[in-house]
């Protein structure tokens, strides 16, 4: 990888990177830290990075990195079993964007990423896999639960209203 | 009972339930068709006016699908699983019109529907990482008139060292008695030339060939028949002499004149002994630990270089300014043990598009060259 193709490489992934990590952790300066690395690690190794492998590198690299701040914080924040059914009507929601962050904050971990490789960036079953370290049944099984929570969330909001 | 303005509702919460039977739902449908500002109250009617504190959601549910009419493969159990095939891109086409089918028999699903598919998140574009210019990489670039006058400089300096390297003879010190050292080539020096007879300083002392390029020296000669300095020895020049001063490091005579000899001829004699024998002798210098093994580790590579490599079968491209770089990289790295490389990027054609200096995955700088 030539210097210009790794500059490439910010401007067509960066914002994608950051955007995954920062709907999963919620902290933009951590956000950005953990991009930070992931491109310093790339670049570190540019000879074995082609250009063609460097996004699934960097989300690679930015998903471990986040896993360990988010041990390292002690997030906790779970949804314990299924829907919070005591979660009342809010009223500052604005649009489904707004109820749908709220419910992938509600997510597992493990769910909300694979949930946000899959719609953010398209990414196939088997190219999650490789970025979470999960084989590819695995995915589908916690791309099942997340979409069956986020709509059962999304229906409980809609009794509520 | 046919559908009419009056008992619409009541049709329309039977379809809600799903209690029509498919001729009253095509009944219906022909009715919508010929009444279309009816069309919003049906859809009213299929969200359930019920409220929540009154029955659950899965009360409601339960109600609204009492009577679920499955097709060959979704049935209540598996319809979860279809619709999120459905929106995860997995269904076929004839999968999907499956559903599409089982979705049109219990339309109370297209509720479900509709929230899966609000379940895909839409990219935000507005979340964008604001420090792209802080983590690109930038190009050390040399102002150009810079450039044009390192790289000649580089290339000189290059061409010095390879040539130093290559070309230096090994030193060849002559050591031992002086009857060992006699045993070796003679000495071709052209000495001046001394009138015959001139006996020499040092009667039996032994010639001494020392390997040395011969080194003409111009001297005045001599008139004929000038009177040695002393009885036996040898003439001036001759190995003989030459080699009781290199063995002996003896210091130069003070020959007092004679009457014989001229003061002007006594000072040529001496000068002769300061300035020129110590030209053609110069003093072995103690060298420094560190430069025997320097000086060794030069020899020892040029000689391996010498063995491996047949250096007549060097082309002409061998020399071009990118090859001579990275031998100076190379020599550069063996004596700093550091571990420098010099990338050259080329075209097709062979020119040279860019190149970087790199260590330990590090870039310490690089260049794109313009197309001119």
């Amino acid at each position: 990888m030539t210097v210009s193709e790794y500059n490439q490489c910010v401007d067509l992934h960066s914002d994608g990177v950051y955007r995954f990590i920062l709907k999963n952790i919620k902290d933009a300066d951590a956000a950005m830290d953990i991009v930070q690395d992931a491109f310093e690690k790339m670049w570190m190794r540019f000879r074995e990075v082609s250009p063609e492998s460097a996004k699934s590198y960097l989300f690679t690299t930015a998903y471990h990195r986040m896993i360990d701040y988010s041990r390292k914080e002690g997030r906790k924040e779970r949804f314990p079993s299924g829907i919070d059914r005591t979660l009342s009507y809010s009223p500052q929601y604005s649009d489904l964007k707004d109820i749908l962050d709220e419910a992938l904050d509600k997510l597992p971990e493990i769910q909300k990423s694979v949930i946000l490789l899959r719609d953010y960036e398209g990414y196939s079953y088997e190219e999650i896999g490789r970025i979470t370290g999960l084989n590819e049944s695995q995915v589908k099984v916690y791309i099942f639960r997340a979409r069956t929570s986020l709509k059962e969330y999304l229906v409980s909001i809609d009794n509520l209203v | 009972m046919k559908i009419d303005r009056n008992n619409y509702e009541q049709y329309f919460l039977d379809h809600a339930e799903g209690n029509l039977s498919p001729e009253m739902e095509k009944e219906l449908a022909d009715f919508l068709v010929s009444n279309p500002d009816l069309k919003c109250q049906l859809e009213e009617f299929e969200i359930s006016p019920i409220p929540i504190e009154v029955i659950g959601n899965d009360n409601l549910k339960s109600r609204l699908r009492k009577s679920i009419r499955p097709t060959a493969h979704i049935g209540e159990k598996n319809i979860d699983d279809w619709m999120i095939g459905s929106i995860e891109g997995m269904l076929d086409a004839e999968a999907q019109r499956e559903l599409a089918e089982f979705i049109r028999m219990n339309p109370a699903y297209n509720y479900d529907l509709e929230k899966y598919r609000s379940t895909k998140f839409p990219v935000d574009l507005s979340i964008r990482f604001a420090n792209k210019e802080g983590l690109k990489k930038k190009v050390v670039a040399f102002p150009k008139r810079t450039l044009y006058w390192l790289l000649p400089a580089a290339a000189a300096v290059i061409l010095i060292f390879i040539g130093i390297r290559l070309l230096r003879e090994p030193e060849v010190v002559p050591t031992g008695t002086p009857s060992q050292i006699a045993g070796t080539p003679s000495l071709p020096i052209e000495t001046p030339s001394l009138p015959h007879g001139t006996p020499s300083r040092h009667e039996g002392t032994p010639s001494l060939p020392i390997e040395t390029p011969s080194i003409p020296i111009e001297t005045p000669s001599l008139p004929p028949g000038t009177p040695s300095r002393h009885e036996g020895t040898p003439a001036l020049g001759t190995p003989a002499r030459l080699a009781s001063f290199r063995l002996t490091s003896v210091e130069p005579e003070i020959i007092a004149p004679t009457s014989e000899i001229t003061k002007s001829e006594t000072d040529f004699y001496t000068m002769q002994s300061y300035d020129v024998l110590p030209f053609i002798f110069p003093e072995e210098k103690e060298k420094s630990l560190i430069a025997k093994v320097f000086s060794n580790m030069v020899n020892r590579t040029r000689d391996e270089i010498k063995q491996q490599t047949n250096l007549d079968e060097l082309d002409k491209t061998d020399f071009s300014l990118w090859n001579l770089a990275k031998a100076g990289v190379n020599g550069f790295n063996s004596i700093s043990d550091r571990d420098l490389e010099l990338y050259v990027h080329r075209d097709a054609e062979g020119n040279v598009k860019s190149y970087a200096l790199i260590e330990d995955d590090r870039l310490l700088m690089g260049k794109t060259l313009d197309k001119n």
